[in-house]
């Protein structure tokens, strides 16, 4: 420091680090240099400034991007879910005993797998699937879910509500309804993309007391669930040779019911249930033409051998009451000079698809 | 003090050390003040900002691009209270919706009620607007939403210019059999449905074709057709390659109702199908239909065929496969004071 009449004579010109006094630097040289450590310190500020924010904005679009792919895969998984589901029931014939909660917990532990697949880079992914229920669409499931995304201190949730399409996808869901119900009773095959019941869906309505139950000896039903697309369904009877209902039959689709067991009731093996559901047709074998029959007449008067379980698959498999397996009167959609194909149809399923009645 | 001892000392200095310290001292705090200066006008420029008219442009883009509005199907309403514009495209069947995907017929329903819609819900009330949609395609007209031909009242203009995909033509899919992608494929899968042909009055039935075993035969999809849709839309039959190297390669269109045997050759170039489904409908307000498509099995001539829906009126030379997808368009949104 300065004292008295001292001069200012730097070190370094008598090739010496410190002064007389023990000062590497001189106040003056220090106040001269002050300036520039202030500048120095507001650079580095700056820049440090600067680097956090691109960090936090590069984070912010990793958090999105995960979030977003989190998204876009939920229906993706949560269909493989379903068809799993489903081909559990029909592999074994048990039935789940609460689907939704099952199909929630399968679905939680596939979304943890997923979700872990983020976890390096200090990323923290949190899929919860919070509930699995009916969709106001019978053909699609509904799925709750939060999705929570965090990095460093940003964080992004987003609560969830997607429909799963039964029908719309890279592959088919099977009804496991048939399944279930015939299990004890000779079991039913899978031949090509339709089910063959064999014996099994006539000793099933034996078993329940039910009168003509060999109508549907050897009878077949869709193993896909597919939408009909003759809707309005009254098409299906549009005209007199019922095209329209042979084509529906041969693809195997299934309708919009009220009466008819949701998807998530059909895993549980029941044949109805109070949710919004749909129904299809169980198909009777094929009969053999009697040389003197009419085969233009698509349309037969109820006696004892032309009455049968009505062939909607949730009035054959509605072993909830004494009433709950009606009888309809056959309906031969199609000959083809050899055999009939028909159908056993009551007048509200036959007015719902627009069928001559009886 | 204010003689010559203050321009120089006994030792002919100028300064003395005491002025150039205090000197130093003063131009420090100077120094310091200027910078806490600027971190404050640099808040304060931060604050006008939020209100400047690039936040204003940039949010107002953000918004028609990335958003569908709300409700998301405004452009179906007849009534524009409590509407908020926006033009991402949402997929009606799983409802997500597309980000910079933007929509045409929400284009087309903005353009008829621009300043009604945008002022006071997307910008506010002193800014103005233009909005243009450029595609990248110049045999594609522009869509000018609206336009203000250059007589802009201020000296500051703000333009947000995006790539965006808009599905410009508003063209439908109503059929798509993917045959070269299924062709490839090492097991076979069932490709169609089947089809009313099956065995009916003792005509052939469509047998599917089998790429693995280069077995020729038919695909065959169903399509649902409203008196409505044949009345807005014009109905192609198209194939992609546009040409068909299968010689043995043949389409037909018909309804259950009525089955037909009459076969077409694809002419290379899409065929207007209209009057075969206003044929098929009669006066059916809904009717099912199929589109049979026969192939000789050979996966090296495989070849995908759509049935697509063009607007009604739309010229002939932009019937093309390429228009079927999304197509890139600059976004060009002005606003100005």
């Amino acid at each position: 420091m300065c004292r008295g009449k001292q001069t200012f004579e730097p070190g370094y010109k008598r090739g010496k680090i410190m002064d007389n006094n023990g000062y590497v630097m001189s106040l003056f040289s220090f106040f001269l240099i002050l300036p520039a450590f202030l500048l120095l310190m507001v650079l580095a500020d700056m820049t440090v400034s600067e680097a956090d924010a691109q960090q936090a904005t590069l984070n912010s679009q990793d958090v999105l991007g995960v979030a977003n792919d989190l998204e876009t895969n939920l229906p993706l998984i949560g269909r493989e879910v379903l068809r799993d589901k489903s081909f559990e029931v029909i592999s074994s014939g048990n039935p789940l005993l609460n689907s939704r909660k099952e199909v929630k917990g399968e679905f939680q532990n596939r979304m943890d797998i997923f979700c872990s697949k983020y976890s390096g880079n200090g990323m923290v992914v949190e899929c919860t699937i919070l509930n699995v229920d009916n969709s106001y669409d019978p053909f699609c499931v509904e799925v709750k879910s939060r999705v929570a995304v965090r990095k460093g201190t940003l964080k992004h949730q987003v609560n969830l509500t997607q429909n799963i399409s039964l029908t719309n996808g890279s592959f088919s869901i099977y009804d496991p309804l048939p399944f279930v119900k015939c299990k004890n009773h000779g079991g039913v095959t899978i031949t090509e993309d339709r089910i063959f019941y064999g014996n099994s869906l006539a000793n099933y309505l034996k078993s329940r007391g039910l009168k003509n139950f060999e109508a549907y000896e050897n009878a077949t039903s869709s193993l896909y669930i597919k939408k009909c697309p003759y809707d309005p369904y009254i098409l299906h009877g549009n005209t007199n040779e019922l095209v329209n209902l042979k084509n529906c039959i041969e693809n195997g689709f299934y309708h919009e019911s009220s009466d008819g067991a949701c998807f998530l009731c059909r895993l549980e093996g029941k044949g109805t249930c109070p949710h919004y559901g749909i129904e299809t047709f169980i198909t009777p074998a094929p009969s053999v033409n009697a040389p003197f029959s009419n085969q233009s007449a698509n349309i037969t008067f109820p006696d004892n051998s032309s009455t049968a379980p009505s062939s909607v698959d949730h009035v054959i498999f509605n072993d909830t009451g004494s009433h709950g397996t009606y009888s309809g009167c056959k309906l031969i959609y199609f000959t083809n000079g050899t055999h009939s194909f028909q159908l056993y149809l009551d007048n509200s399923h036959r007015q719902k698809y627009g069928l001559p009645k009886f | 003090m204010f003689g010559n001892e203050f321009t120089e000392d006994s030792r002919a200095m100028v300064f003395s050390m005491d002025l150039m310290l205090s000197l130093i001292l003063i131009t420090v705090i100077l120094g310091v003040s200027a910078d806490a200066m600027d971190i404050a006008s640099s808040k304060m420029e931060d604050y006008v900002y939020g209100n400047s008219l690039e936040r204003i442009t940039l949010s107002g883009a953000d918004m028609l691009v990335k958003t569908p509005g709300s409700p998301e199907n405004w452009e179906e309403l007849n009534d524009l209270g409590g509407i908020t514009p926006g033009l991402a495209d949402v997929d009606s069947t799983n409802m997500k919706i597309h980000s910079n995907i933007i929509s045409i017929p929400k284009i087309n329903r903005l353009t008829g009620s621009y300043d009604k819609l945008m002022v006071g819900r997307v910008i506010p009330t002193y800014c103005k607007s233009t909005l243009a949609i450029y595609p990248v395609d110049t045999s594609l007209e522009p869509i000018y939403v609206k336009n203000m031909s250059g007589n802009y009242s201020s000296t500051e203009v703000m333009v947000e210019n995006r790539t965006v995909l808009c599905n410009y033509l508003n063209t439908s899919i109503i059929l798509f059999i993917n045959a070269v992608d299924r062709s490839k494929l090492s097991e076979q899968k069932q490709l169609g449905e089947e089809c009313p042909h099956f065995g009916v009055n003792g005509n052939p039935a469509h047998l599917e074709v089998d790429y693995r075993n280069q077995k020729s035969g038919w695909v065959c999809y169903h399509f649902r057709i409203t008196q409505e849709m044949l009345n807005s839309t014009d109905f192609y039959v198209m194939t992609d390659p546009i040409s068909v190297e299968d010689p043995a390669a043949v389409w037909m269109m018909d309804r259950p109702e009525n089955i037909t045997e009459n076969t077409q050759f694809f002419r290379n170039t899409p065929i207007l199908v209209n009057d075969i489904i206003t044929e098929s409908m009669g006066n059916n307000s809904t009717a099912v239909l199929w589109l049979h498509v026969y192939s000789s099995g050979n996966p090296d001539k495989a070849f995908n065929t759509y049935l697509a829906g063009f607007p009604k009126g739309t010229s002939y030379e932009k019937v093309k496969v390429q228009y079927l997808n999304p197509q890139p368009c600059y976004f060009v949104f002005k606003v100005w004071f």
